[in-house]
């Protein structure tokens, strides 16, 4: 998140059109299942569209609707168009989106503390695995007395 | 043209451009039941009235998929004898959709010529 925040201030801010475009081409299944089959690598039309089980002439404006927001490029062999995915835009869309990510991590945050608060007043019989493992993995953690004698003894 | 051209679910037909001589060019468009709207256009090849024409057919949507349509007209007893060719499909999947738009348009044709007698 810190690095998204340098990142907004050092890069130029997309504008607003753009955003609009590229949030816009996200906001269908349709086209963010085609940017996900795109991960792995370039695909053909024929590929792409077979998926989605609709008319050639309704999967294309998917795909334009890609094209124009940047997200995807086209290159033509033949008759054969292939598409090639072309993610750098989305980094603006991210870099927008990184902004509110502090809420959801504030709101983690206060659930961890209110769970650890819980688990303080009422502390569940944990396993004896977990027990051991929490107990060396988070310090801070409230000491569990009971863990000790359910589980196989540790090594001295 | 508007009458016919295009397959069974056809909406309206909003263009029907044809430049028909050698090297000209035509442009169709039509709606189809599901709101979809589809542009196909292609250039002249052949004009020879009225027994022989072909032309290019390629959709907007994909315009490196060029086909090629060729119709010829010959006399029969009672009426007039029309081989119609569609060729040089990109796939499988573009020959049957073809085939099944060509289908519902040459029915419209032939009940519309029926009317029309």
């Amino acid at each position: 998140m810190v690095h998204y925040e340098q990142a907004n201030s050092t890069l130029p801010r997309a504008d607003s059109a753009a955003l609009d475009a590229i949030f816009a081409a996200l906001a269908d299944g349709t086209r963010r299942t085609v940017l996900q089959s795109l991960d792995a690598g370039p695909l053909t039309v024929t590929e792409l569209a077979a998926p989605h089980g609709m008319s050639l002439t309704g999967f294309m404006k998917h795909l334009r609707v890609l094209e124009d927001a940047g997200l995807i490029a086209r290159e033509k062999e033949g008759r054969v168009v292939s598409c090639t995915l072309s993610p750098a835009p989305m980094r603006e869309a991210a870099i927008w989106l990184a902004r509110y990510e502090k809420f959801w991590a504030e709101r983690l945050d206060a659930l961890a503390r209110y769970l650890y608060h819980e688990e303080e007043i009422h502390p569940c019989p944990p396993k004896p695995k977990n027990a051991r493992r929490s107990a060396s993995a988070a310090p801070s953690a409230p000491p569990r007395k009971k863990s000790g004698g359910r589980g196989p003894k540790p090594k001295p | 043209m508007k009458h016919w051209i295009g397959p069974a679910d056809t909406g309206t037909v909003l263009a029907t451009e044809l430049d028909v001589r050698v090297g000209g060019r035509f442009h169709i468009a039509f709606t189809t039941a599901d709101g979809e709207r589809h542009d196909v256009s292609g250039i002249y090849q052949e004009v020879d009235a009225p027994r022989r024409l072909s032309f290019t057919w390629a959709w907007k949507s994909t315009p490196e998929r060029e086909s090629l349509v060729t119709i010829t007209l010959s006399p029969a007893p009672g009426g007039t004898h029309m081989d119609f060719v569609h060729e040089r499909f990109f796939d499988t999947a573009a020959r049957d959709g073809h085939l099944r738009g060509w289908a519902g348009s040459l029915d419209k044709l032939e009940r519309h010529l029926e009317a029309a007698a």
